[in-house]
């Protein structure tokens, strides 16, 4: 595996908009913003949804509608993070492809959107009934724990 | 002051934190996974009073049901920020990007107040008042801003 992804990140680093992002001193900081600010916006509405699920939010709807509201600016928020991700990661692909904290995050993220879908699709079902049941509260505090330590993960990279 | 943050940043307590790669992992986790979810839970209650989030719940409601996830995240992302400032409380206490993202944060955070005193009141209307509207705005560029500023921090102490 390593043959053929390494090969493919020195290319990856090596192009144009990867080159502008590692080679200049002021797109960095705002490519990390645009990463930053995509997953404020992602793990904030995807927590308060589970947070919801778990019955820990005050109910003004049921959990359903709740999710409903929030879904589409979850996504958006999720699209600005894997761009910012991205370009990120293009600036310093073999290092980062090299580093153990990142072959920890990468996996788990990629569990972690997984297992957001299968949560999403559930939520029409279980946000239905007030209270919600036992599974709805366990799935949530298990996606819960996912991005945190998707997120645990990543604050170690620069680390190791 | 420099003696002073010199003084507390080598006290046993902080420079305990400080030499554990354990437990400044784990107040820098928790301060990136709770600015996420402050940041991203604003954000989407200043996107609602634009009339892009949760357009078919009243503003009074969606604050009840956002607002006390705001405070609790914002709670822990200071106590957690605050820990790891005294970490390094000699060097950061005189950066300028550590005073104008204290700066930022704090405007922020009045700003965050006066939306939520004002939720309950425009909830009422027809109509969102464009004092609403106008607050939402300068709200996400504050917390937009606050992610820039820190990402600067980070990068004082090897985390950008």
């Amino acid at each position: 595996m390593n043959d053929l992804l390494l090969p493919f990140c020195k290319w990856l680093q090596n192009q144009p908009f990867a080159l502008a992002v590692s080679g200049s001193l002021w797109a960095y900081p705002y490519v990390q913003l645009i990463h930053y600010a995509g997953l404020s916006i992602w793990v904030g509405t995807t927590l308060l949804v589970d947070l919801r699920l778990m019955g820990l939010v005050r109910r003004r709807e049921n959990a359903a509608q709740f999710a409903k509201n929030l879904n589409a600016l979850s996504w958006i928020g999720f699209t600005i993070a894997v761009i910012g991700g991205f370009l990120l990661f293009s600036g310093s692909a073999e290092t980062y492809f090299l580093n153990a904290a990142f072959r920890i995050k990468f996996p788990l993220f990629l569990f972690g959107i997984a297992y957001h879908g299968f949560l999403q699709w559930k939520e029409s079902d279980w946000g239905q009934s007030d209270p919600l049941p036992g599974a709805a509260k366990l799935a949530a505090l298990g996606e819960i724990l996912i991005w945190l330590a998707v997120v645990t993960a990543a604050t170690r990279i620069p680390n190791n | 002051m420099f003696e002073f943050f010199e003084a507390i940043e080598n006290s046993w307590l902080i420079s305990s934190i400080s030499g554990s790669n354990l437990l400044y992992g784990t107040f820098t986790a928790m301060h990136y996974f709770t600015l996420f979810i402050l940041t991203g839970t604003a954000v989407a209650f200043d996107l609602h009073l634009l009339g892009f989030v949760a357009k078919k719940q009243t503003t009074a409601d969606f604050a009840d049901e956002v607002f006390p996830w705001i405070w609790t995240a914002m709670g822990f992302a200071l106590f957690s920020g605050f820990t790891l400032f005294l970490t390094g409380a000699g060097e950061f206490y005189s950066a300028p990007s550590m005073q104008r993202k204290i700066l930022v944060v704090l405007v922020a955070i009045a700003c965050t107040v006066f939306i939520q005193r004002g939720a309950q009141r425009w909830g009422k209307e027809s109509s969102l008042p464009v004092s609403a509207k106008l607050s939402a705005v300068v709200s996400i560029v504050l917390w937009i801003w606050g992610i820039l500023e820190g990402n600067n921090v980070a990068a004082l102490c090897g985390l950008g």
